[in-house]
């Protein structure tokens, strides 16, 4: 009934018919924590964030979705996630490194940086990136393409392991790049 | 499941919670603000879409007491929040192609947006702009070009008019700000008018759909004037013909065409400082598909000196010489026994084993081999075939030198199916798709969901086959080189094998970003439907009779896009309007199914990669 009466009150006003114009301009930053406390960042204030929990709920692994301005018709996208041990995709987080740090058809013209290990938070992690050649349509033999440039923080956890994942066009990469070294900064993650 | 898809999917599950229960009526407060409500969200009030998804008791309760209201109520909101969002995206300026083809899909006379005041007139969105949201210039500037408004399109144009003798107009040429040649509208154009002020007031009722194919002809008519009849392929021509303002306007189609064009003159131009004089005179006064054509036999009677990479590039750019092209008798030949060595070649990975069984159970593979336009294969529902394209075939042909019919030996026709057995995996998927829709009886419309389950299943096979069949990874590591298909196959395994969980993101976001979501889709049909069947409560029965005697029975519906149902809604007969809407009001059912398959293949991959064996070395 409260929440009826809350809406009367919301639908007296001219809201509905009259402009509503958007408040002041957002900070560039805001604090993100997930409900169940894995982990927290600050995240760009304007970007779209996603989460789909019914996957999460399936394959045990969180994950918040951040979606940028697009760019060269492709999407600007950074992920904060963990991936549990007993999750659906890795065994780990050098099975993860494995999959994602070399080029597993050996001779394309891929690049790949090498694997580094830093600290994060006072945390072991590891660093890496690359940058890929993607299609706009996959199934389009005259599709354009463009270059992807990625980055990923990998910081193994007591039963699995964070991961921070950077996707631009390389046109845009080094506009959004701070807004994800930002994210890497503030990062804090459990056990 | 994205942040909004859940407001629905939860409203969903209250008003099917509600039922069983004591029906309620409204009382005179509920009444009065559902009533305000249909106001606001028939205006497309963004404030009214808000104030629906706080009251979700509200709208379960009138669901349960007037299913056809509720489902109205919803759509309509769904639709504004759906827009709204698309709106609020920062949108570059090289993405305005983008943005316009999705605000064609919704701005559409029988879509969901026209029951809220923002469709078809591509201005109204302008309008709704200005009053709800606080937008920059510039974005204000790209959505004024994506709607195709005149006088963004036509800012500072010149349109100089052929007089005719006796009067009037007998035609225009257009000219953009920097002078550079547009357009020519003649009578044979729709919009051509005998004055420019006339033009621009007719402009005004097309819907946005109208504009860009409008747009999208001029540029590519002008597009294969270039190609048809233009000789140059220096650098500064490159850069000349990117910058005709004509061409921002291409769809999809010609876009394609014209990437194509300016790979066929950039390889030109880099094999043309390798020539000779003599060579050179050779090409002159050629267009680019001619001079592909003589570069390619440069190439194979070894008058110019290059390494396997860059004839394989030349041969992939240049036109089929006769021999190369399928015949009628070859492409019988080759259709057939590719139906045998598909089903065999895939055999023995997870993903292969599921699409074998599926024709081993019963299933009809019907494989042709046609020119696909625009794609490498296809899966035809009304036909029930699984369409190869001949292009690419014939590209094969060309960069193996091979003519179409050695193509028909067995070592030739060993490596042509491995080459297409990645996409025969990707459109099998949709046939099974459609399968199951069949099976379960429900009306399935195409949306993103599907193109996530079919580029898994196809890149999942790829990276199996890799690790199984050094055959299949030299071929496309070699054909990779020079053919985008070949490259395309590689991306979507690495990517996919990469991390399956953000496959489905890059597929919605990059890959399909045009086709609708399920949630778009449902929204979009159920606002259609729920509003035609309102319609015809107050039609006359004999009207309705006449529709359901005439209009089209659920068969005929059940392969359609949600764009094609919103679109012919006036034409479908009753029972199969309740039928769809029905189907789309029960949408866990789509969900589970590609939940299942999502999950089915997170075990298949996370298995494989642990258990992965060293990558054989390609004999």
């Amino acid at each position: 009934m409260l929440k009826t009466l809350a809406m009367i009150m919301l639908f007296a006003l001219p809201a509905c018919a009259a402009p509503a114009k958007k408040a002041a301009a957002a900070p560039a930053f805001k604090k993100f924590a997930m409900e169940d406390k894995s982990f927290s960042c600050d995240v760009p204030a304007a970007w779209e964030q996603k989460r789909d929990l019914e996957k999460e709920k399936r394959d045990k692994t969180p994950q918040l979705q951040l979606l940028g301005p697009r760019a060269e018709k492709a999407p600007v996208m950074i992920y904060a996630a963990f991936y549990a041990k007993e999750g659906s995709y890795f065994t780990g987080y050098k099975n993860f490194i494995d999959r994602n740090s070399k080029d597993s058809w050996g001779e394309t013209e891929d690049k790949y940086s090498p694997v580094k290990e830093t600290v994060m938070a006072g945390r072991k992690a590891f660093v890496f990136d690359r940058e890929v050649k993607t299609s706009l349509n996959p199934e389009n033999p005259s599709s354009e393409s463009v270059q992807i440039m990625e980055k990923f923080y990998v910081i193994p956890a007591k039963d699995g392991f964070f991961l921070l994942h950077f996707y631009a066009p390389k046109a845009a990469a080094k506009q959004y790049l701070p807004d994800f070294e930002r994210m890497a900064k503030t990062f804090k993650g459990k056990n | 499941m994205n942040r909004n898809a859940l407001i629905p999917a939860m409203l969903l599950a209250l008003a099917l919670a509600w039922t069983g229960s004591a029906a309620a009526q409204l009382t005179a407060d509920e009444a009065a603000l559902v009533g305000r409500l249909e106001v606001g969200l028939s205006s497309g009030s963004p404030v009214a879409a808000k104030a629906l998804s706080a009251n979700m008791d509200l709208l379960a309760k009138v669901t349960q007491l007037d299913p056809d209201r509720g489902a109205a109520l919803k759509a309509k909101a769904s639709s504004i929040a759906d827009y709204e969002a698309l709106l609020d995206k920062r949108w570059a300026p090289e993405q305005m192609r983008n943005l316009s083809a999705s605000l064609a899909l919704r701005l559409t006379p029988a879509g969901p947006l026209s029951k809220v005041g923002l469709a078809p007139r591509p201005e109204a969105t302008l309008d709704w702009a200005a009053k709800y949201k606080t937008y920059s210039a510039d974005k204000t500037a790209l959505l004024g070009k994506a709607l195709k408004k005149w006088d963004v399109i036509f800012k500072d144009f010149t349109f100089a008019p052929k007089n005719n003798p006796i009067g009037g107009v007998v035609s225009w040429t257009v000219y953009d700000a920097t002078g550079t040649y547009f357009a020519a509208i003649t009578p044979n154009d729709f919009v051509f008018r005998d004055s420019e002020a006339d033009m621009k007031a007719f402009w005004a009722d097309l819907t946005l759909k109208e504009r860009n194919d409008f747009l999208a002809a001029k540029a590519a008519s002008l597009l294969s004037y270039f190609v048809d009849s233009s000789t140059r392929t220096d650098a500064a021509f490159q850069d000349r013909v990117k910058g005709i303002s004509s061409f921002d306007y291409l769809d999809g189609s010609g876009k394609g065409k014209m990437d194509r064009y300016l790979s066929q003159m950039k390889a030109a131009e880099e094999l043309k400082a390798s020539l000779s004089g003599n060579q050179m005179m050779s090409l002159k006064d050629q267009p680019v598909d001619q001079q592909m054509y003589l570069l390619g036999s440069m190439f194979d009677k070894k008058e110019v000196k290059g390494g396997v990479v860059i004839e394989r590039q030349i041969d992939a750019n240049r036109p089929s010489r006769p021999a190369e092209t399928i015949s009628p008798q070859t492409n019988t030949l080759l259709s057939g026994m590719l139906r045998t060595s598909l089903v065999n070649e895939i055999k023995g990975t997870a993903p292969g084993d599921k699409v074998a069984g599926f024709y081993k159970g019963g299933a009809k593979l019907d494989i042709a081999i046609e020119t696909c336009q625009g794609c490498s294969a296809k899966y035809e529902p009304s036909t029930g075939r699984i369409v190869i394209d001949s292009d690419l075939i014939q590209q094969y042909a060309r960069a193996n030198n091979l003519s179409s019919a050695d193509l028909l030996k067995k070592e030739n026709m060993a490596g042509l199916t491995k080459y297409i057995s990645p996409i025969f995996v990707h459109e099998a998927t949709h046939q099974m798709q459609h399968d199951w829709a069949a099976k379960a009886g429900v009306y399935k419309p195409y949306t993103q969901e599907d193109e996530i389950e079919s580029n898994s299943m196809e890149a999942l096979y790829t990276t199996q086959k890799r690790d199984t069949d050094p055959k299949f990874k030299s071929l496309f590591l070699t054909m990779g080189k020079a053919s985008t298909y070949a490259q395309q196959r590689l991306e979507l395994a690495k990517r996919y094998e990469g991390n399956q969980k953000e496959f489905g993101d890059v597929v919605r976001q990059q890959y399909y970003y045009g086709v609708p979501s399920l949630e778009a889709a449902s929204a979009q049909i159920l606002s259609a439907v729920s509003g035609e069947l309102d319609r015809r409560k107050t039609m006359p029965t004999a009207d309705v009779a006449e529709i359901d005697n005439t209009g089209k029975p659920l068969s005929e519906v059940k392969d359609m896009s949600a764009q094609e149902i919103a679109d012919s809604v006036q034409d479908i007969r009753t029972v199969a309007l309740k039928k769809i809407q029905a189907d789309m009001l029960n949408k866990s059912l789509f969900t589970d199914h590609y939940a299942g398959a999502e999950d089915w293949a997170a075990k298949v991959l996370s298995g494989a990669s642990t258990k992965k064996k060293p990558v054989p070395t390609p004999s």
